[in-house]
C-alpha cells in the first residue's frame, strides 16, 4: 500500500446542481494525493459521472492574483445562493481536458464553493471579475497514440524549477 | 416570447417577486437591475453556454485515470 493516504472524500450537497447538470445533487470530494495537486468530484447520484477539480492555490504564482479575486468573489456568490450564515472554506475548480483544442484548462470565472462545515457546495459565477472561462494550465502533447500533458505549472515545481542551475 | 417597450427607470415584475428595471441605455448596450429572491441564479446566458460547455467537457467517466495519465506520461520505449 503507498504511503500516501487518500483523505476521507467529503460529502457535498449542491441544492442547484453544477451548471448543466443540475439534476446531479450530491458529490464526493476526493483529495487523493497521487493526483495532487488534482481532485476528483464524484457523483453519488450518478457514479458514472466525476469531474476533476483543482486547488486553485496551486496553480503558477502568476494566477495566484486572479486565484485572490475568485476567492473574495466567490465568497459573497455563495452567500447569495446557499444563504448568509455560509462560510466557504475553500473553492476549486473545474478541470477539463479539451482533446480537440489539445489543452487542459480550468474554469476561473465559475468556480466550486464549498462550505464544509454544512456540507453545502454551489459552483458560482463571477460577474464582472474578468476571470475566464477557459485558462490553460497545460497543453496535450501526443506520445504514441495517447495524449498526455507535460507536468501542471504548480507552486511546488514552479519553485522547483527557479532553483535549478 | 412577449415583447414590451420600457423607457430608463421603468420596471417590469416577472411572477410575482422577480423585477428588471432599465437603468440606462448607451448605444446599442442596455444596462439592467433586477431584483430576485436570493438564491436565484443569474447568469448572461452566452457565460451560462461556455460554463455549461466547461463542465460536459470536463465530465469524465473516469477522472482518476486521466488525471494519472497526465501526471504520469507513458515513458519512452528505446
Amino acid at each position: 500500500m503507498s504511503a500516501l493516504q487518500e483523505q476521507s472524500p467529503v460529502e457535498l450537497s449542491f441544492p442547484r446542481g453544477l451548471v448543466g447538470f443540475e439534476a446531479l445533487s450530491r458529490f464526493r470530494l476526493v483529495e487523493d494525493p497521487t493526483i495532487a495537486p488534482f481532485g476528483r468530484l464524484e457523483s453519488i447520484d450518478v457514479p458514472a459521472i466525476g469531474f476533476v477539480v483543482v486547488d486553485p492555490g496551486s496553480l503558477s504564482p502568476d494566477d495566484a492574483e486572479r486565484a485572490a479575486v475568485m476567492l473574495a468573489g466567490a465568497r459573497g456568490a455563495a452567500r447569495a445562493e446557499l444563504g448568509d450564515d455560509t462560510t466557504v472554506d475553500f473553492v476549486r475548480l473545474v478541470v477539463a481536458i479539451d482533446r480537440g483544442r489539445r489543452e487542459v484548462a480550468v474554469n476561473l470565472l465559475a468556480p466550486i464553493a464549498v462550505d464544509r462545515t454544512r456540507g453545502l457546495a454551489a459552483q458560482v459565477v463571477l460577474h464582472e471579475s474578468g476571470l475566464p472561462v477557459r485558462h490553460v494550465i497545460a497543453a496535450l502533447v501526443t506520445e504514441g497514440s495517447r495524449d498526455v500533458a507535460p507536468p501542471v505549472a504548480t507552486e511546488s515545481n514552479v519553485a522547483q524549477e527557479g532553483v535549478q542551475p | 416570447m412577449l415583447t414590451l417597450t420600457r423607457k430608463i427607470g421603468e420596471s417590469i415584475v416577472i411572477g410575482d417577486d422577480i423585477q428588471v428595471v432599465v437603468r440606462s441605455v448607451r448605444g446599442r448596450a442596455v444596462r439592467l437591475g433586477i431584483e430576485t429572491p436570493r438564491g436565484m441564479r443569474i447568469v448572461r446566458l452566452e457565460i451560462l453556454d461556455s460554463v455549461r460547455e466547461h463542465n460536459r467537457q470536463a465530465a469524465l467517466t473516469d477522472a482518476a485515470h486521466a488525471v494519472r495519465e497526465l501526471l504520469n506520461p507513458p515513458s519512452e520505449t528505446p
